[in-house]
């Protein structure tokens, strides 16, 4: 970890209108590098990064950012570029338009204003073609696009993306997350928003996990990976024959419990798997060996809301 | 079953990069003069209200120019006929301009009312707030573009007015800027200003509270009717400056008049203003009012300032 931090947030807590609680009572330390903010949606991340970047005002604790106090201290954003998560545009414009528009608005003269804006579409990897579009005509993935490259204008030391993948195609986002790493090795620090792990795990190095409004665990992606595939998997299996496959399974080592839903024609199974990786490796074996047929399968616990439940139940 | 590959983009960024950026920004007066101009673009993008605003102005200003030509009855001279000032303040009067008339609130409401909502709702305060400009740099371009874009209406028919006015009065070029008669313009436009800065003021305030532009249209409309209705109550009461208390709607006249130096029997005898008996005298009113209308225009702003620094980007 850096050893001057550049976001600290000490106890802090956010209320919204009508007792909704963002953020509570949460307590931590960003540093360089790239940093994952992880947790299920309403989990507090959007936030988190809005008080980070002074667009809200903690209602207890403190919030700073290169030492400051970020709320209508705008003086930060030489320094900080900000992706919010919803989409922000004039969208009447091109995307050139809007990126010229906003570095004028950055303190940018005209002319490099024009500079600024294509350098930070090169990057972003819109071409001539698209940026001269209107917003309006964008695919999601575009927009995502045109949302991180604003936040670059200005060569900011620390971006935070509040959710830059969301809804993305997959070549962006494999697109964009080359971006990061590059940024990365350039010294650029990131803080970054996701639901998933798998999105953010290629380039960032830490993990937060926030989770109802709390910071529930931290530490380097190795760490966060294990504790997020090692513990036990629900999973869901569609089948036509549920007994006769639940007695095949529950003799299986790593299952913990089998249980039925009879439905008539809608039978199913749900499997607790204590070791997911190990039944995962036998379930096709078995499967194949008796002949039973199976219409659906899925492991439910994909899904960091599964994980967190586990975390804060042990 | 066969599934398409997406190979991923290998992200490319150029030599233009990272850290090496030079920043040089333009002066904060130059970025602020853009970015009202940028926003009088905005105020003026749905073109039909304007057309039609300024095509019923023409056609006001049309007739209102032939009745000054034609005005000299029986040709005598204008200066014995009717002293300069007071022509000005007839024909003023008359076109409904700058005198806070309804042609005038409807331009700011449609000007001002969703000046804010616009970027509240199109989330474009996270543009703004998001860069190195303060709140209140943020304030003053939205307010100096409602405010010019007004003044442009309000001003260009009184200047118009006062050449038409000259050319009657048979001025030579070098009349027109004779202290003698150039005052009374330079009177008739600070009213104006008056008006307007008030004006625009009370609407940012408005539609910084409500959600919807024709809320702010609603109390606009009604505030002028409520206070004539007030009115129209104290006159037969006799209560001695009536249009003191029911604000500017009712005293802007006096304020006109005060500012043209036209006294009290001539707006009784001369304009019909038999309500004018009601009042101590012109200066008095006038002064009072103008006073009161400072002084809000001071609240107005004072409390729009808080409102906006104390924003919350949710
Ligand atoms: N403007 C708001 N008004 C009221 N409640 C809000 C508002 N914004 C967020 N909340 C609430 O605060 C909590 C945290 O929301 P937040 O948007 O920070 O979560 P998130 O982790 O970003 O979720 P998501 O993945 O859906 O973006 C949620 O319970 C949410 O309902
Ligand atoms: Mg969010």
């Amino acid at each position: 970890m850096a050893k001057s931090p550049l976001i600290v947030f000490e106890h802090v807590t956010k209320w919204y209108s009508g007792n909704v609680i963002g953020l509570n009572q949460c307590s931590a330390t960003i540093g360089k590098g790239i940093t994952g903010l992880l947790g299920p949606n309403g989990a507090g991340k959007s936030t988190f990064l809005k008080l980070a970047t002074g667009q809200i005002y903690p209602n207890i604790g403190q919030v700073s950012i290169f030492g400051v106090n970020p709320f209508a201290n705008t003086g930060i954003f030489t320094k900080v570029g900000y992706c919010p998560e919803q989409d922000a545009f004039w969208s009447w414009m091109t995307g050139k338009e809007f990126l010229v528009n906003l570095s004028l608005v950055h303190g940018f003269s005209k002319k490099e204003a024009k500079d600024e804006a294509k350098r930070v579409l090169e990057i972003v990897g819109l071409d001539d073609a698209r940026a001269d579009r209107r917003i309006v005509t964008y695919s999601k993935g575009m927009r995502q696009r045109v949302k991180v490259a604003q936040a670059m204008i200005g060569d900011p030391e620390l971006l935070i993306l509040d959710e830059p993948f969301a809804g993305a195609d997959p070549i962006t986002r494999a697109y964009l997350g080359k971006v990061f790493e590059k940024l990365k090795k350039k010294g650029v620090s990131i803080l970054i928003s996701s639901h998933v792990l798998h999105e953010v795990e290629a380039f960032a190095s830490q993990i937060k996990l926030i989770y109802r409004g709390r910071l529930l665990a931290e530490g380097p992606v190795k760490r966060i990976r294990q504790l997020i595939y090692d513990h036990p998997h629900r999973i869901f299996i569609k089948t036509k024959s549920p007994r006769k496959l639940a007695q095949h399974l529950i003799i299986e080592p790593s299952v913990s419990s089998v249980e039925i839903s009879n439905g008539g024609k809608n039978s199913s199974l749900w499997v607790l798997s204590k070791n997911p990786y190990e039944f995962y490796r036998t379930l096709p074996k078995i499967l194949i060996d008796t002949g039973i047929p199976v219409e659906e399968f899925q492991s439910v616990d994909d899904n960091l809301q599964a994980v967190f439940d586990y975390l804060i139940s042990r | 079953m066969s599934r398409d590959i997406v190979e991923p983009e290998e992200a490319r960024i150029y030599g233009i990069g990272y850290r090496s950026w030079k920043r040089s920004f333009q002066p904060n007066s130059k970025r602020f003069l853009f970015l009202t101009w940028e926003e009088i673009k905005l105020i003026a993008r749905p073109r039909w209200p304007l057309y039609v605003f300024i095509s019923l102005r023409l056609i006001f200003f049309i007739f209102e120019v032939l009745g000054i030509l034609n005005a000299p009855p029986s040709g005598i001279p204008f200066e014995q006929y009717i002293p300069f000032k007071q022509f000005y303040f007839s024909r003023l009067i008359n076109s409904g301009s700058p005198m806070l008339g309804l042609t005038d609130v409807l331009l700011v409401f449609y000007a001002g009312s969703s000046v804010l909502s616009r970027d509240r709702l199109s989330g474009a305060y996270s543009l703004y707030f998001s860069r190195p400009l303060t709140r209140l740099e943020y304030l003053a371009v939205k307010f100096s573009a409602v405010a010019f874009y007004v003044l442009s209406f309000t001003w260009l028919p009184a200047i118009y007015i006062y050449l038409a006015l000259g050319s009657a009065y048979d001025f030579k070029p070098v009349d027109y800027l004779k202290w003698e008669y150039l005052q009374y313009l330079v009177a008739v436009l600070g009213y104006g200003l008056l008006i307007i800065l008030l004006l625009t003021s009370f609407v940012l305030l408005l539609s910084s509270y409500l959600k919807k532009g024709w809320y702010v249209g609603v109390i606009l409309v009604a505030l002028p009717i409520v206070s004539s209705i007030v009115y129209s109550i104290l006159v037969p009461l006799e209560v001695q400056n009536p249009s003191i208390y029911v604000g500017p709607f009712a005293s802007s006249i006096y304020i006109l008049a005060w500012f043209l130096d036209i006294d009290k029997t001539v707006l009784v005898e001369n304009f019909g203003l038999f309500d004018a008996t009601l009042i101590t005298s012109v200066s008095y009113v006038g002064s009072m009012s103008a006073s009161i209308i400072l002084a809000l225009i001071a609240v107005f702003l004072g409390v729009l300032f808080v409102r906006i620094r104390s924003l919350e980007v949710v």
